[in-house]
């Protein structure tokens, strides 16, 4: 739920920054918009477009956040052009350059960063169910079917999970097949990574 | 047959609610999302079920929930004594041995108990990693947070005077090479420029009033990581994070480019080991496995690496690689531009990584070399010129440096020469537990390389400087995580360690010796460090009265006069010389640049100058009277801790009115 709504989060933390600061507003509120963007949003928008994972990112985002911030000063201070607006200009240029660059990454399909949307797959007891129909022998789509989602739906979770796409393998003994509307293609033949299971 | 053996097996695992019907499917997500958690190595040693990671996850028992809910009770009994407790601090009767003169008893009971409470949660089934990550919390907001939470305004005067450097570049943009060393290293201080002025921050210093906890809590994230890196045990890493925390009380965790640098230390080498480990072991420390291995056929040595979590390298993108190395130039980069002595540690760990083999990323210390050498040829040639023979006298001097950094620190009166014992003993004690865990592990099987050489590579910077005698304080505060791994590690040899009681009475003990004598090592400098609301407004009275290009005597450098427009006034030290019954040689300082001229005398100077240098308590007062005596100073200014002497005779645009 959070990460999928973290780059509108992202953005408007950066937006009041930039209004707070812009407009000098003289109040604690902008103080803590302010320290807290410096030293998180950043690192934040920019481990996020290289997809880290949540720890690895609260391991990165701050340093990056720092260093970036005492890049820019002393990028500033050394040309003799010390500008401080200019310096959160370029924070808030770097913060929302990444948060668009992953949205658009988001939005292309095929690329790897391509996150598909949350799914209904997403609750346990669909899980079970899916994996109850196919240990029975059901096709995809039926399996699909038993767990009260669309095939691509489906497709999107198996693709997205690779937990789901094990467990899957597990109990079909490896032989899946995808049941696509009349034809029946393996499921590796749409795109899917080998499972990466190991006896 | 099969569906007997399911149900044991979520029986056993505990991971399904008792009230859900067992079915294939979620057994198979069950062990599936298991799978990741379960340690990819299991210790050779022992047969018992895995303690250390595995222990948290499990059916909660009616005893289980008795036991939770009793270290719940312990921490939260601590935390509350110890909050009750500050209302009692009374820090206008501190005296040479710090907070602990002045801690009502419940502080003292309230660290004991989250101290207790900490080791207690290691020994919990369910929800142990959650409740020894509150300790850690609560014991890093109890020691480090104290000073913020009870003193009423930002302390330390070194804080003040980095304050002043970040006031006069975030005003001129300007580095005044020529009259401080720290300005040819001042990516800090424009850092500090820029959030200070999009913060809308009157000045940095506010920076500093909650910096030392702020700066402990990021501390934790990369410590994390690095611990984690090196076992699977949470209770090891756990452990290792209390320690920390209860011995970091170098003090360098304030608004400073050593505490700011201290977090790129941390995460350079969080990276690395997690990101960029080789397997391989050198030669020599193979041929030493192969003979403890022979010599003890039972035993099989394992490096830290092949028992600790699987190398995560394999499970990142080329273009995640490449950001992570990039972020490590970057944060070099900016460590190397920000500080004079870090980089010099970097470079000892990263040398220490690349010869133990135990970093793929191999060319980096000859660019963190590079990077140092650039920078201290081109961009601090103001500081080189005039200290580059003193740089170079003291290479190699160790006998020298280890006699400024450990004789000379033991002068003062008795009680700060008790706190400096104290703090002398507490640091033999954890490195020699240090030792005694490595062993430990050692003997168990286990050959902590990285925790091993990254505990003593940053000792060879004592060959390099003394660093004011400073130096074996850094040397401490670099190697302190390793230390404290290994330390932790005598308590938890293997991952599936048995936790014994008198184990547990053992941690106790140890954890509750450090975490009590912080309050001596960590707040023993209180009264030299401690600044006063009263202070403040004399220092804020002088620059309100005080014409630009006035002259500031201070008796010595402990006292927040600095914290801003530093640049528009003339600063002399006076080195005690009105002590020595002589004002004339006062006003004769004062009068070099025949301006407005002040001298400012506060409780912090008189603290430090006690405390430090022996002076007697008492000949402040004697030595102001003298000098108003003498006809050439008068009182503008004075409150219960600072006092504003003005030299005479003086024109009127020097302000201030003489008091009688």
């Amino acid at each position: 739920m959070m990460r999928r709504y973290e780059p509108a989060f992202l953005l408007v933390w950066t937006l009041i920054t930039a209004a707070l600061s812009f407009a000098d507003v003289q109040h604690p509120i902008r103080t803590a918009f302010a320290l807290s963007f410096v030293a998180v949003v950043p690192g934040l928008s920019i481990t996020r477009t290289l997809r880290f994972g949540p720890m690895d990112r609260l391991l990165l985002a701050i340093p990056t956040s720092l260093s970036l911030a005492a890049l820019i000063s002393a990028v500033l201070v050394y040309s003799r052009y010390p500008s401080w607006d200019l310096g959160l200009s370029l924070m808030l240029a770097a913060a929302i350059g990444a948060i668009a660059l992953d949205l658009a990454q988001g939005s292309m399909p095929g690329h790897p960063a391509a996150r598909p949307s949350r799914t209904k797959l997403d609750d346990e007891s669909r899980q079970a169910r899916l994996i109850n129909s196919l240990a029975e022998g059901s096709t995809l789509a039926e399996a699909a079917d038993a767990a009260g989602v669309t095939t691509a739906t489906l497709r999107r979770a198996l693709h997205k999970s690779e937990q789901l796409r094990m467990a899957v393998r597990v109990v079909t003994h490896g032989q899946l097949v995808a049941a696509d509307d009349a034809t029946e293609r393996p499921i590796d033949s749409r795109g899917l990574p080998p499972p990466p299971i190991s006896t | 047959m099969t569906a007997w053996l399911i149900d044991d097996v979520i029986s056993f695992s505990g991971l399904i609610h008792e009230d859900v019907r067992p079915t294939r499917a979620y057994v198979i997500l069950a062990i599936l999302s298991t799978r990741r958690r379960e340690a990819p190595v299991t210790d050779r040693l022992s047969a018992s079920p895995v303690q250390g990671q595995s222990r948290f996850i499990g059916r909660v028992s009616r005893q289980d929930i008795v036991a939770i809910i009793i270290v719940a009770v312990v921490l939260a009994a601590g935390a509350g004594l110890w909050a009750r407790s500050l209302s009692g601090f009374d820090m206008s009767r501190v005296n040479e041995l710090g907070l602990v003169s002045v801690a009502p008893p419940g502080t003292l009971a309230g660290l004991a108990l989250i101290a207790l409470g900490f080791v207690l949660s290691l020994r919990l089934r369910t929800l142990g990693t959650a409740l020894a990550a509150a300790s850690v919390l609560l014991l890093l907001v109890a020691v480090h947070g104290l000073p913020s939470i009870i003193e009423d305004a930002p302390r330390q005067s070194v804080a003040y005077l980095h304050a002043g450097f970040t006031d006069e570049i975030e005003r001129t943009g300007q580095l005044l090479t020529n009259v401080d060393a720290r300005f040819s290293w001042p990516v800090f201080f424009s850092l500090g420029a820029l959030v200070t002025s999009v913060a809308g921050i009157g000045n940095a210093i506010e920076l500093q009033a909650w910096a030392a906890p702020a700066l402990n809590i990021v501390y934790l994230v990369p410590l994390y990581a690095i611990f984690s890196a090196l076992s699977l045990d949470k209770r090891l890493v756990w452990t290792a994070m209390f320690i920390f925390i209860a011995t970091n009380w170098i003090g360098q965790d304030y608004y400073s480019p050593q505490g700011f640098n201290y977090l790129l230390y941390l995460t350079i080498l969080a990276i690395l080991l997690r990101w960029f480990r080789r397997r391989e072991v050198i030669l020599p420390i193979r041929r030493i496995v192969e003979f403890v291995e022979r010599r003890w056929p039972s035993l099989r040595v394992v490096t830290t690496t092949e028992d600790g979590p699987p190398l995560d390298q394999a499970r990142l993108s080329r273009p995640q690689h490449a950001a992570l190395a990039i972020l490590v130039v970057l944060l070099m980069g900016v460590s190397v531009a920000s500080h004079q002595l870090t980089p010099f540690a970097i470079l000892a760990s990263l040398i220490a990584l690349t010869v133990l083999r135990r970093t793929s990323l191999v060319g980096l210390p000859v660019l963190l070399a590079v990077l140092i050498g650039m920078w201290i040829s081109y961009m601090t040639v103001a500081f080189l010129q005039g200290h580059l023979a003193g740089l170079v006298a003291d290479v190699g001097a160790v006998a020298g440096s280890a006699t400024r950094n450990v004789t000379q620190r033991l002068t003062g009166n008795p009680g700060h020469q008790f706190v400096v014992q104290v703090r002398l003993v507490m640091t033999g004690l954890l490195w020699l537990l240090a030792v005694a865990g490595g062993l430990r592990r050692f003997r168990h099987g286990h050959l902590d390389i990285e925790a091993a050489g990254l505990a003593i590579v940053p000792f060879g910077l004592m060959a390099l400087q003394a660093y004011g005698g400073e130096m074996l304080l850094r040397v401490y505060l670099f190697s302190l995580p390793f230390v404290a791994y290994l330390t932790a590690g005598l308590f938890f040899p293997v991952a599936e360690w048995r936790f014994s009681s008198r184990a547990t009475r053992a941690l106790a003990l140890m954890v509750g010796v450090f975490v009590l004598a912080s309050m001596l090592t960590k707040h023993g400098n209180e009264k030299a460090d401690w600044v006063s609301s009263a202070e403040l407004a004399a220092v804020d009275y002088l620059h309100a009265i005080a014409p630009v290009g006035s002259t500031f005597g201070m008796v010595n450098d402990a006292s927040p006069l600095r914290y801003q427009r530093f640049e528009m006034y003339h600063y002399v030290a006076l080195h005690y010389l009105y002590l020595f019954d002589e004002p004339k040689y006062v006003a004769r300082a004062l009068k070099k640049f025949e301006n407005c001229a002040y001298v400012f005398v506060s409780r912090m100077q008189q603290a430090t100058a006690e405390m430090y240098d022996g002076l007697p308590a008492g000949y402040w007062e004697a030595a102001k009277e003298r000098m108003v005596a003498s006809g050439q100073f008068s009182v503008i200014y004075q409150n219960q801790d600072a006092t504003i002497l003005a030299l005479e005779p003086r024109d009127s645009s020097c302000g201030g009115v003489a008091q009688r």
